[in-house]
């Protein structure tokens, strides 16, 4: 009866403490077996969906790629056609050209084109990126016209070959004679006229 | 089942109940068997909790007052008045019963123990070899406080007499459900049946000391409640009738166990089944005297449980969760199945629309650019110097003296871009910006002179003045900016002339003027 009363008495606690050990490493097992179990299925699930994503965003781009090439496959391969895309034709530009020149009969007729250069435009930082390089090859072409209106008609004529894509920069006019005196004999030119043009090719590089 | 122990002074009996149902009664002589047996029935439950009921003699009763304190006050106040009564015993309690109504409003107390626990001393120390846990020591009369309100009793004043064993009768007197003095009555001849007489003085006797102590008022009439079976009703009435102050009232032990819930029957004849079924009821009674180093067993009993309960409700959880989660993945596993077909329609719909362009080796993102691109320039390239000229030779049209000898055009983003001829024309030198912002310019320097003029200056100016001024109303021209005039007639040059023919052939040489139009594209 007067037992020390701090003493304690493990044997009377004995068998709920190693039943509640035992249960709380069952309980432990269950839970860390079935979560683990769950995880795994969860992993599979997740894996699952985000490839369903992946290919719904590959079939939705396929999708929007569908449309694009519809929209601008016919304009794409009439650049490409007029040698527009790819490398210079400047074969073609000579023989144009000179068939513009053999149908017009300029009193004077020369060309110079210089050698190709890239160039970049504002938003051509992208396009680069992209894998398109834009070029330009400058041509200068000095004629001696009858009336100044078939400088005109050249340009006219030329633009109807498709020879390829050019812009006229600049063009200066000359009259050679400081009277409005006009010679008609169709050999003397009454104007000199000096152009820029710039023939524009673009280059594809489907590697970036 | 649950396990009580009955002591009135002399054996003890042991009752197991269950539900409200005594399934039986053992009663244990004071001697070296009763000991013995008393100690062979505690082992075969070994960690069953047992309660001890006792119906003592030794028990005492005291109403007082103290100071209405809080906390730690209260505690040391009442602990000193638990000293001044029962200095020498563990068994005691003191329990506040209210506040009086008048004056300092005390704390109104009872403070009860044993006086002498030598009848318990070796009941306990086999209680305590066995390491049987003992829930608590509990007082007859404190559990009658109980049995008031079954009884509706609660709210009177009150004697209730019961007999738990045959040699003894209790007399407790209640107010307003509180106990408030208690005295055990021994009865010299129990078998006599002629005893009402001795039960009648007894209750007078009790009636004279509540009066003494001023639990009951001189000329108040006193309500007796016999709990018993055992008593000749009408006998005692005609006794007590004679003192004209007592109402005696009889229950039933038979009665009163249906009343309060008991099944089956009573262990004994006396009333000790009642107060043990109370004290036993619901979660049981609170100790009343056990102090705690004898509960200690009790303790390990109640930790024995809760680890038991802990593991139980650890078991299940884990299972619930258990269960659960298996749930959850069979859910998840039927999900992944569904999202796995449908990655397979998908993927069969993509490789149609990749087989479909499988001839395009330039990705459409690049088929877009070159052709927004080449657009562009090609919108661009349609701007020559045509359209300018018409509009120019319109306005000349007008002015046949006007003369252009030379004309040099060229596009610019710059309005005020100077004309070399060759140089800063093309893309690659100037790196032309184009933006929706951006301005683009066509740009025409004209050099011409005024003819036939036969020396007329004034003529000469107005003409050309005139030139100027359609132009500057033509709207197909932006701006019109005169570099050079035909004719300088400012006050800071000099001008010669004369009335020969060379003199005015010179003149007519003189007059060239240069002109710088700027067109805006978007004009054209």
């Amino acid at each position: 009866m007067n037992k020390p009363f701090l003493k304690f008495e493990w044997d009377l606690l004995r068998g709920q403490l190693i039943f509640a050990l035992i249960s709380l490493l069952i309980s432990a097992a269950i839970v860390y077996i079935t979560y683990d179990y769950m995880g795994g299925a969860g992993k599979q699930y997740i894996r699952e969906r985000a490839q369903l994503n992946e290919v719904i965003r590959k079939y939705k781009a396929a999708v929007i790629d569908e449309s694009i090439y519809k929209q601008y496959v016919t304009a794409f391969q009439a650049y490409e056609s007029h040698n527009i895309i790819g490398d210079e034709n400047r074969l073609l530009w000579i023989e144009t050209l000179q068939k513009i020149n053999a149908e017009l009969q300029f009193p004077v007729f020369k060309y110079e084109i210089k050698p190709r250069q890239d160039f970049t435009l504002d938003s051509d930082q992208n396009h680069r990126e992209q894998g398109l390089l834009t070029y330009e090859s400058v041509m200068h072409l000095t004629l001696g016209l009858l009336h100044e209106g078939d400088l005109f008609e050249m340009l006219d004529r030329f633009k109807k070959a498709n020879a390829g894509l050019f812009e006229v920069r600049s063009c200066a006019i000359t009259r050679n004679n400081r009277e409005d005196n006009l010679s008609l004999d169709g050999t003397t030119a009454n104007f000199a006229a000096n152009c820029f043009i710039s023939w524009y090719t673009i280059i594809l590089d489907s590697k970036k | 089942m649950k396990r009580i122990l009955f002591c009135s002074g002399y054996r003890m009996i042991a009752y197991d109940w269950s539900h409200g149902r005594f399934s039986q009664a053992i009663t244990f002589e004071p001697d070296t068997e009763g000991y013995h047996d008393f100690e062979l029935y505690l082992r075969r439950s070994l960690h069953e909790p047992v309660s001890l009921l006792i119906d003592l003699i030794e028990e005492e009763f005291t109403v007082d007052t103290a100071p209405f304190v809080r906390g730690r006050d209260r505690k040391a106040v009442l602990d000193r008045k638990l000293q001044r009564y029962f200095r020498t015993s563990d068994f005691r309690l003191v329990e506040i019963q209210g506040r009086e109504k008048f004056g300092r409003k005390d704390l109104k107390i009872l403070i009860a123990g044993l006086a002498n626990m030598a009848i318990l001393k070796k009941w306990l120390a086999i209680i305590e070899t066995c390491r049987t846990p003992l829930k608590s020591i509990l007082s007859i009369p404190l559990i009658g406080e109980k049995l008031l309100a079954p009884l509706k009793l609660k709210n009177r004043r009150i004697l209730m007499i019961s007999q738990q064993a045959p040699s003894t009768l209790r007399l407790s007197f209640y107010d307003n459900g509180h106990i408030k003095a208690s005295r055990l009555a021994h009865r010299t001849q129990p078998d006599n049946h002629n005893d009402e007489i001795q039960i009648s003085r007894d209750i007078i006797n009790t009636m004279h000391y509540l009066r003494s102590q001023r639990l009951l008022k001189r000329s108040e009439t006193l309500d007796v409640f016999v709990i018993s079976d055992l008593v000749d009703e009408q006998k005692l009435q005609e006794t007590l009738t004679a003192d004209g102050q007592i109402n005696c009232h009889f229950l039933s032990i038979n009665k009163l166990k249906r009343t309060i819930g008991i099944r089956g029957e009573l262990p004994t004849y006396f009333s000790d089944g009642i107060f043990a079924h109370i004290a036993l009821q619901g979660m049981g009674t609170a100790n009343h005297y056990a102090p705690r180093r004898m509960r200690h067993y009790y303790r390990y009993h109640l930790a024995r449980n809760t680890l038991r309960a802990a593991a139980v409700l650890m078991l299940i959880t884990s299972l619930a969760l258990g269960v659960h989660n298996l749930l959850k993945s069979q859910l998840l596993q039927k999900y992944a199945r569904t999202v796995k077909i449908e990655k397979n329609r998908y993927l069969a719909q993509y490789q149609d629309q990749l087989n479909q362009f499988d001839q395009f080796s330039t990705s459409p993102d690049l088929v877009k650019s070159a052709v927004g691109v080449l657009a562009h320039l090609e919108a661009e390239a349609e701007v020559t110097p045509l359209l300018l000229m018409g509009h120019l030779a319109t306005s000349i049209n007008n002015h046949p003296n006007i003369l252009i000898n030379k004309l040099h055009w060229q596009k610019s983003t710059d309005p005020k871009q100077k004309f070399q001829p060759g140089s800063g024309v093309v893309r690659s030198a100037t790196k032309k910006i184009h933006t929706a912002d951006t301005t683009h310019y066509q740009l025409a320097e004209i050099t011409g002179q005024v003819k036939h003029m036969d020396n007329n200056y004034r003529v000469a100016v107005e003409l050309f003045n005139t030139f100027i001024s359609d132009l500057k109303n033509s709207a197909a021209f932006h701006d019109i900016i005169v570099t050079k005039t035909p004719f300088d007639i400012s006050p800071e040059t000099d001008i010669s002339g004369g009335s020969s023919t060379s003199s005015g052939r010179t003149l007519n040489a003189k007059s060239t003027f240069i002109i710088r139009i700027v067109a805006k594209e978007d004009d054209e």
